[in-house]
């Protein structure tokens, strides 16, 4: 098959990419093609098949160009390495021949963290794929940073320990990428976010330095910290010894609907004021409520693939949905003045761990949610939610399908500010978006915002700008309601003014651990607004 | 007066010994002042001694996120005699650690950590603000999670001042508990006294302290919990279940005094080797993978600044000038 053909069937969801769309490899990376393939014991490609696959990750503009045909910046080659030595090689030939060099995971950020916006090489770290054995008496394990969430998740579980970590792209991401970005799982409020994990991390740094950070204790300030999240700008990761837990022994669920979601926040403020750790809190906005968070039973309806579709599955029915989706979210303040009918608020809570201390969690956040007016909906809520927890977010494909955009914005704030966190974003984002909202990852002193935006445009230019219009809206009314600028995604192209703006003088502090981690700026250039 | 001194302006003063203190009362002092000493090549920690004395202002109170600004200089149990008359506490800290200053707290070898139920550790802020080696300030948010780059109050936190020196910061409370029980446990070993422990902070218990002896061939633990009087009984519950799985059960003995001694940073297994050899703990700050004990154990030191791990020793290249005096 030859290249352009298989251009065109790897696009074929979208719409062909064109032939010829990507540029070819840039000069100076393709002389180093000799050294980078000493480097990886010949592991390195420059085909543009690979070079189209690692173009993008799964930020939604990459979406919205693939379905104008448009291609992300490629990357000019792609290494595999396999061993931290090989990593180390690959920076050295990447300082000296001034390579940009962008770590890779799986692909599942939504920022644009792995984008190659200055060609050079792509460093997929899938090959540190070893899961050690669980240390039981310290209750850690040592892992590669390319092992895919579920795989590890898995092969815990198998023998009784879990990690607790369960974003929703468990499938679809690497440990790499979840401590690259600072990633959060669906149960942190229990279990924590990913750097409450992390014990020990393995990385090269951009100078070429292989380090191991040390555990507590210890003296002097904490290497980690200042790794973790730095998403491929100042290290590739190749390990990391994380905490884990056994297996739950008990799990209690428990619904409530609320009045407003004022009295959602306070609920979930005072639970964790009890001291409590619902492994699980979710509280839906109205609209979110009403039609998005509802459902009683569990549905497992198996999607049917595209090749045994239907004419009118193929062709009429997301025509038709195009149509009516596209004239709705075309006015999407309208339809966000129309969703301030709904008032009610619903709240999921999961309790989990020791059986009897999970019951008598649950009894008295149960004590203190309806001390708060709200209605008790019993377990089914919660159930139903943990059957489908992973389905919602694989549904955005066919929004995009459907010519509109979709993404999603998630943010934390001190109690004190959320609800006017939410009242403020929820206005600035509504000119340019259809726009819901949950709230979860509860702590004692604040929480975070989920906020989901879906809208439309009368052409492809149109929606385009309207989603670019939406972020610096959305972004620009959180910070100045007292809200910072992710809580898990993380930063990439998508948010990295806004970071720099919010970090003010801060800001060289930043670039100060750049120059010193990475002094010829090879890694990730561009991300988190660091420039090269 | 002395020319550094001179030089410093109203902010320094001589001291008695020879030395020169600097007593900076904001953050622009503080970085005009390092400015100053960066010029006359002279460096904080060594020509000059930071004073946080006028950094001692203390703000409202958020309720609703238990939180306040406090200056750098405030020490924490007066802090925590505040917060009663509002309901609120710094919580469980250790007593060494209740006579630091906020600043010292942060930046000294406790690292600012604090543990809460669930056992994690976490920051006793959440916004900070310091100001860094080349006289810049770094203000974090103070959003109880990010995802918004690197954190950077590493460069502060158990930094001992050598890459930034915090002058504030929003320090995070708990109610003050409504009920403080001790409950005591005989346990057959010190691995079983391990195991239940740990158990028990991995599943939500969240003990203020324990006293632990080993004595005759058993360990006997007293634990002292606080909270809502909710939370205290479902703790108390929790202890007793996992002790009893352990081999344990509730026992009569009374307290025996403590022993007064140095204040580490020790493991779990650290602790039952200590336990295991014969000596009597107290622990504070229980977490799922370290604790502070005080008695004859093995770890970090909490009452003086060590040797810096040499990863942590390749940031000093922040502060090239070395104005705020290199490794400690
Ligand atoms: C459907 C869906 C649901 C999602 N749900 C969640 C969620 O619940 N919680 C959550 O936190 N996130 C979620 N995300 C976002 C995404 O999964 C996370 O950001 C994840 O951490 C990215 O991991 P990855 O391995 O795919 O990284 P990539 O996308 O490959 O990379 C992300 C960034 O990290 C860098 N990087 C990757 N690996 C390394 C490494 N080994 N060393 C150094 N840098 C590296 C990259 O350069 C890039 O900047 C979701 C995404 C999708 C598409």
């Amino acid at each position: 098959m030859s290249t352009d053909a298989r251009l065109s069937g790897l696009g074929s969801r979208w719409g062909a990419v064109p032939a010829g769309a990507l540029p070819p490899p840039r000069a100076k990376v393709l002389a180093a093609k000799g050294a980078l393939a000493e480097a990886v014991g010949g592991r390195v490609s420059f085909s543009d098949f690979d070079r189209l696959s690692y173009a993008r990750d799964l930020w939604p503009l990459a979406l919205l160009w693939i379905r104008q045909g448009k291609v992300p910046p490629p990357p000019d080659a792609i290494v595999w390495p396999g061993t931290e030595d090989e990593v180390a090689r690959v920076v050295r030939v990447a300082r000296d021949k001034r390579l940009a060099l962008i770590p890779y995971g799986a692909g599942s950020g939504v920022c644009g963290g792995a984008w190659a916006i200055h060609g050079g090489v792509t460093l997929d770290l899938k090959r540190f794929d070893s899961i050690g054995p669980v240390d039981e008496a310290r209750r850690c394990v040592d892992v590669g940073a390319g092992v895919m969430g579920e795989t590890l998740e898995r092969k815990l579980n198998f023998s009784g320990w879990t990690l607790g970590h369960f974003p929703s792209s468990i499938y679809c991401s690497s440990v790499g990428g979840w401590i690259a970005a600072r990633s959060a799982g669906q149960l942190s409020s229990r279990y924590g976010k990913i750097e409450d994990m992390v014990l020990s991390l393995r990385a090269v740094l951009g100078t070429g330095e292989q380090l191991i950070t040390p555990e507590r204790p210890f003296s002097g300030p904490d290497l980690a910290p200042l790794l973790i999240g730095s998403e491929g700008t100042l290290c590739a990761f190749t390990g990391a010894r994380l905490r884990v837990f056994p297996l739950p022994e008990g799990r209690v669920f428990h619904g409530f609907e609320f009045a407003s979601v004022e009295e959602g926040l306070e609920a979930i403020r005072l639970v964790f004021r009890e001291g409590l750790r619902p492994a699980v809190v979710r509280l839906y906005d109205p609209f979110d409520t009403a039609f998005v968070g509802k459902g009683g039973k569990a549905r497992h309806a198996p999607v049917t693939p595209p090749s045994l579709r239907s004419a009118m599955e193929r062709s009429f029915l997301p025509m038709m949905l195009r149509q009516v989706t596209k004239q709705t979210l075309g006015r999407p303040k309208v339809m966000n003045q129309l969703q301030r009918v709904f008032r009610k608020s619903r709240l999921i809570l999961m309790f989990e761990g020791e059986a009897k201390r999970a019951e008598a969690d649950d009894r008295a956040a149960t004590m203190l949610c309806r001390k708060l007016g709200g209605d008790d909906l019993g377990e089914a809520p919660g159930r139903a939610w943990l059957a489908r927890r992973y389905d919602v977010s694989y549904r955005m494909s066919r929004l995009i399908d459907a010519g509109t955009f979709a993404d999603t914005m998630e943010i934390a704030a001190p109690w004190e500010r959320v609800h006017e966190v939410y009242e403020r974003v929820h206005a600035a984002a509504s000119p340019y978006a259809f726009v819901l909202c949950h709230f979860s990852h509860a702590y004692a002193d604040g929480c975070s915002l989920y906020f989901s935006f879906v809208g439309s445009g009368g052409d492809e230019q149109e929606i385009e700008q309207r989603y670019h219009q939406l972020w610096r809206a959305a972004l620009a009314a959180a910070v100045s309601a007292g809200g910072n600028v992710s809580h898990h995604h993380g930063v990439g192209l998508l948010k990295a003014q806004a970071l720099q703006d919010a970090l003010g003088d801060g800001r060289h502090a930043l670039a100060a651990l750049k120059a010193l981690f990475d002094p010829d700026g090879v890694m990730n250039p561009g991300k988190l607004g660091l420039s090269s | 007066m002395s020319s550094l001194a001179d030089a410093l302006g109203p902010v320094a003063r001589d001291t008695a010994d020879g030395g020169v203190l600097l007593a900076p009362g904001d953050e622009r002092a503080l970085a005009n002042a390092l400015h100053v000493l960066a010029d006359q090549g002279a460096r904080l920690n060594r020509d000059a001694t930071l004073s946080r004395e006028r950094l001692t202002e203390v703000g409202p109170v958020e309720p609703r996120s238990m939180t306040l600004e406090v200056g750098a200089g405030v020490v924490l149990q007066r802090l925590d005699d505040r917060l009663r008359t509002f309901g609120l506490t710094v919580g469980p800290l250790s007593p060494s650690a209740m006579q630091l200053t906020l600043g010292d707290f942060l930046e000294g070898p406790f690292a600012g950590l604090r543990a809460i139920p669930g056992g994690r550790l976490e920051p006793l802020c959440t916004r900070l603000v310091a100001v860094l080696a080349d006289g810049r300030r770094l203000e974090t948010s103070e959003a109880p999670r990010s995802a918004a780059g690197p954190d950077l109050s590493a460069l502060v936190l158990g930094g001992h001042g050598r890459l930034g020196v915090v002058t504030r910061a929003r320090v995070r409370c708990f109610p003050l508990p409504e009920a403080d029980v001790r409950a005591t446990y005989s346990l057959p070993s010190p691995a079983a006294f391990v195991t239940a422990f740990t158990r028990a902070v991995a599943e939500g218990a969240w003990p203020w302290r324990v006293h632990v002896d080993p004595r005759s061939g058993r360990v006997v633990a007293e634990v002292r919990l606080a909270g809502s009087a909710g939370a205290v009984e479902r703790d108390r519950d929790l202890f007793g279940r996992c002790v009893d799985e352990a081999g344990g059960r509730p026992s009569g003995d009374a307290e025996r005094e403590g022993p007064v001694a140095v204040s580490h940073e020790s493991t779990w297994p650290a602790v039952q080797a200590s336990l295991e050899a014969g000596r009597a703990l107290q622990l504070f700050r229980l977490s799922l993978g370290t604790v502070v004990a005080r008695g004859d154990v093995d770890g970090l030191r909490l009452d003086e600044p060590t040797a810096w791990s040499s990863l942590g020793g390749r940031l000093l290249a922040l502060d090239p000038r070395g104005v705020l005096g290199g490794a400690p």
